[in-house]
């Protein structure tokens, strides 16, 4: 619940590299696969515009499991 | 629409030619035939470098209705795409900013690079899974349109089908080659813009010819009279008029602009003023120069964008105000001029008007490019059909 708020404030606030680090932490408590990769191109998408480091490991993860090219 | 009737006229030799007729300043149709024969597929100014001077710099404007956003690149090359994304066509970016990574669509946040390949898809292939085999990235960048960076402006073919900007502009460039050395836009005070209630052609008309300085700019003609003008005109490409007693810009402190470098004797007293056709009013001086960018905004509706520019990136604020000042003051001087003439072409019994053989050849050059390009426009009717205009390559 807690993240949930963070993620409000984050996109209320436009924080792009808030929004890829919350949804990545997201990502990594996620109970199923296809919510860690929901998750997970949610952070991809924000870490890609905000050029935060992250990027390189999510796309990684997404590759991994066949979810991005 | 049907074919002009007068282009002929205005192409007989400057004494017998008439001038264009009012229907090419107030008839929305023939403004939309020019929009694309007069704009669109040739060079024409779009805007500064110096607005994106940083890597990542991003600024949409519209052109002639067209979304475009231009944007420096992480290799720091200035680039020009249509602002739109290839997914729904959303506008991308919406005001200027800085892309500190991917450009992202703020519908479905498909992702550019700012060199404009599609990088990311997300939940293109249902939630958490990025790809899908129909969707090939590799085609579905922006849409680049062709751009080129002369004298800091940034000059753009939308059609793409002219000849590359060094041989459209191979005159010019060669006239002014002594200046092509770095330009430093002189930053917030050495830019201005003035909203102008005209065809955007009559702004490119007046500029051309000295003819009017004793009447409109009685300033400037007390030290640089008519008589030390001469014109300049190359047909199809540029015209404008030059003067043979520049006076240098002098402050309190007796203080001047630094001079550009290794120029001729002949620019110690010198100073041109061009207009490249379409739509860019240029001027030089030993110690600065200036840009006019004219931002058409329907058929009796323009924009200038007027960017100051000297030799260095040191120069003094003050005096730096005062010559943009001075400019500001000459240029809003023509504004009751164009906007006049404008309101005259309201007149039914205006036939286009008559030029002086040896005052007005600079802008009967312009009329004549209209001319001669409307017509070559009209026997290629499919070419600039607007539907099929700047569509990415299938």
């Amino acid at each position: 619940m807690q993240l949930d708020i963070q993620v409000q404030a984050a996109h209320a606030r436009q924080d792009s590299a808030a929004l890829a680090e919350l949804y990545a932490a997201g990502s990594a408590t996620a109970q199923t696969l296809d919510e860690q990769c929901f998750l997970a191109t949610q952070a991809y998408i924000f870490a890609l515009e905000s050029n935060h480091p992250l990027a390189e490991q999510l796309h990684a993860f997404l590759v991994q499991n066949r979810r991005d090219a | 629409m049907e074919p002009f009737s007068d282009l002929e006229a205005v192409q007989n030799p400057v004494a017998r030619a008439r001038g264009l007729a009012n229907a090419h300043y107030t008839d929305l149709s023939v403004y939309e035939v020019e929009k694309h024969a007069l704009l669109f597929r040739q060079w024409a100014g779009l805007g500064v470098a110096a607005d994106i001077p940083q890597i990542g710099d991003a600024k949409p404007v519209d052109f002639l209705d067209v979304p475009l956003v231009m944007i420096r690149d992480r290799s720091n090359r200035v680039r020009v795409f249509q602002n739109i994304c290839r997914h729904r066509g959303m506008i991308l970016i919406d005001a200027p900013k800085k892309i500190e990574g991917a450009i992202r669509c703020p519908y479905h946040s498909w992702c550019y690079a700012t060199d404009g390949r599609l990088i990311s898809t997300p939940h293109v292939g249902g939630p958490g899974i990025n790809t899908h085999e129909d969707i090939d990235r590799d085609a579905l960048g922006l849409i680049e349109v062709a751009s080129y960076i002369w004298r800091d402006i940034i000059w753009v073919n939308l059609s793409g089908t002219a000849p590359a900007f060094e041989i459209a502009m191979a005159e010019p460039m060669e006239r002014w080659s002594e200046f092509d050395q770095p330009l430093f836009h002189g930053g917030a005070d050495s830019r201005f813009e003035l909203a102008l209630n005209t065809n955007w052609k009559l702004a490119v008309e007046n500029y051309c010819e000295s003819y009017h300085l004793p009447w409109v700019h009685p300033g400037l003609n007390s030290y640089s009279r008519l008589e030390d003008h001469y014109n300049i005109q190359s047909a199809g490409c540029y015209s404008g008029q030059g003067t043979t007693v520049y006076r240098q810009l002098t402050g309190n402190r007796a203080e001047k602009f630094p001079d550009f470098k290794n120029l001729s004797s002949k620019w110690n007293q010198a100073a041109e003023y061009l207009a490249i056709y379409p739509n860019v009013l240029l001027g030089t001086h030993r110690d600065h120069a200036f840009a006019v960018i004219i931002a058409p905004l329907g058929p009796e509706k323009s924009i200038e964008h007027v960017h100051l520019y000297y030799a260095t990136d040191a120069t003094e604020p003050t005096l730096r105000a005062q010559n943009t000042a001075q400019w500001k003051s000459v240029l809003e001087e023509d504004i009751f001029v164009v906007e006049g003439m404008q309101r005259g072409r309201h007149g039914p019994g205006f036939d286009g008007g008559r030029f002086s053989p040896a005052m007005d050849a600079p802008t009967h050059c312009f009329h004549a490019w209209v001319a001669k390009t409307l017509t070559e426009a009209q026997n290629e009717p499919a070419q600039h059909s607007p539907a099929s205009a700047f569509a990415p390559a299938p």
